[in-house]
């Protein structure tokens, strides 16, 4: 990224006048929660994930000058009914859905506006000129904050007409999934929010899949305070953290970004793992 | 860097402006969010900067 690219692009939402006057701004993806996919519209049968998610965007009412992801994820939604969900939340869960279905080894998928498109994408690679290293010089201060909280190591996710689909879950002799609750439910997460959505068993499967994938790790986030230099970095970057003071030498990826530019710069930056290749470990694990 | 930030009202018409504090929130797969704030004593935006007009940010080289 160039030092001339926009590093914003968005509508005045609220202004605040007393002392100061105080316009606060969001992107694109602000007018998406604030717009319903229309009554007719939300049924999706069959298709790829990644070619629902461009529909629900392109048929936006909205300023929403254009998608400019990738249609094919590979990943197929049995059968979904996305009707009166705000685009935003739609787009959500079939970024779930996604994550859930992709490989073990593949890169998981983000979203983001930029210059008033949405993209979905992989998030970039941990390789080129993309990472962000961090070293003792560039970093202000750093602390870790582990969840524990949050482990979960199974998921069952209801859908309509009470249809469940679960992660891990068993097959039987032809590969067919069969219901099958898991064998050792501890730190299980019920997720019923989706019950009029999900109307394929195969996507309730995979939305479980994304949610173990993500909370079956209990890793701290990390949280830095750096040096503001650069105001260009976006949540998914990949970063590698070499600090000698606080004893951290590993990559992450930017989860949140905040920063001020006025009589004081300040920037932090939230730094998270996702850990894709501990997936097959843990249901080796589990079965066992 | 310096920031320029670019106003665009609802004629199309495009000016800069110079808040003096620009701070922002930006979380995955949500919507990015920016608060100017200007210190506008002499009502000098108060007319100016209203919902819906359009915001541009650039890092100016």
């Amino acid at each position: 990224m160039t030092s001339i690219d926009m590093i914003f692009n968005g509508l005045v939402v609220d202004t605040e006048d007393g002392e100061e006057l105080s316009a606060t701004c969001y992107d694109v993806l602000s007018s998406l929660a604030r717009e319903h996919v229309l009554f007719g519209e939300g049924e999706y049968y069959g298709m790829d994930a990644g070619a629902i998610f461009k529909d629900i965007v392109a048929k936006s009412g909205n300023s929403v000058v254009g998608y400019g992801g990738n249609i094919s994820t590979g990943v197929i939604v049995d059968a979904i009914n996305l009707t009166d969900s705000t685009r935003l939340d739609a787009m959500s869960l079939l970024l779930s859905i996604i994550n859930g279905g992709i490989s073990e080894s593949a890169t998981p998928y983000h979203f983001y506006a930029k210059n008033g498109k949405v993209i979905l994408a992989p998030y970039p690679d941990f390789s080129g000129d993309n990472i962000l290293e961090l070293t003792d010089d560039n970093v202000k201060k750093i602390s870790k904050k582990t969840n524990g909280y949050n482990y979960y190591n199974c998921a069952t996710v209801i859908g309509k007409d009470g249809i469940r689909g679960y992660f891990p879950h068993k097959q039987d002799s032809t590969g067919e999934m069969i219901d099958d609750f898991p064998s050792n439910p501890r730190y299980h997460k019920l997720i019923t929010e989706y019950s009029e959505k999900l109307v394929g068993v195969a996507s309730c499967s995979l939305i479980a899949r994304s949610f173990v994938r993500k909370y079956s790790n209990v890793v701290p986030d990390i949280t830095c305070d750096i040096h503001p230099d650069r105001y260009d970095l976006f949540t998914g970057m990949p970063v590698y953290v070499e600090s000698e003071r606080y004893g951290i030498n590993r990559r992450y990826r930017i989860a949140d970004i905040t920063w001020e530019y006025g009589v004081q710069k300040t920037m932090t930056l939230t730094l998270s793992e996702y850990k894709v290749d501990k997936l097959s470990d843990f249901v080796a694990k589990f079965s066992r | 860097m310096p920031l320029t930030v670019r106003y665009t009202d609802s004629e199309g018409q495009q000016f800069e402006v110079h808040p003096s504090k620009i701070s922002a929130k930006i979380s995955a797969n949500a919507a990015t969010e920016i608060t100017l704030t200007f210190p506008d004593k002499s009502g000098l935006y108060s007319d100016v900067i209203v919902p819906k007009d359009m915001i541009e940010i650039e890092e100016t080289p």
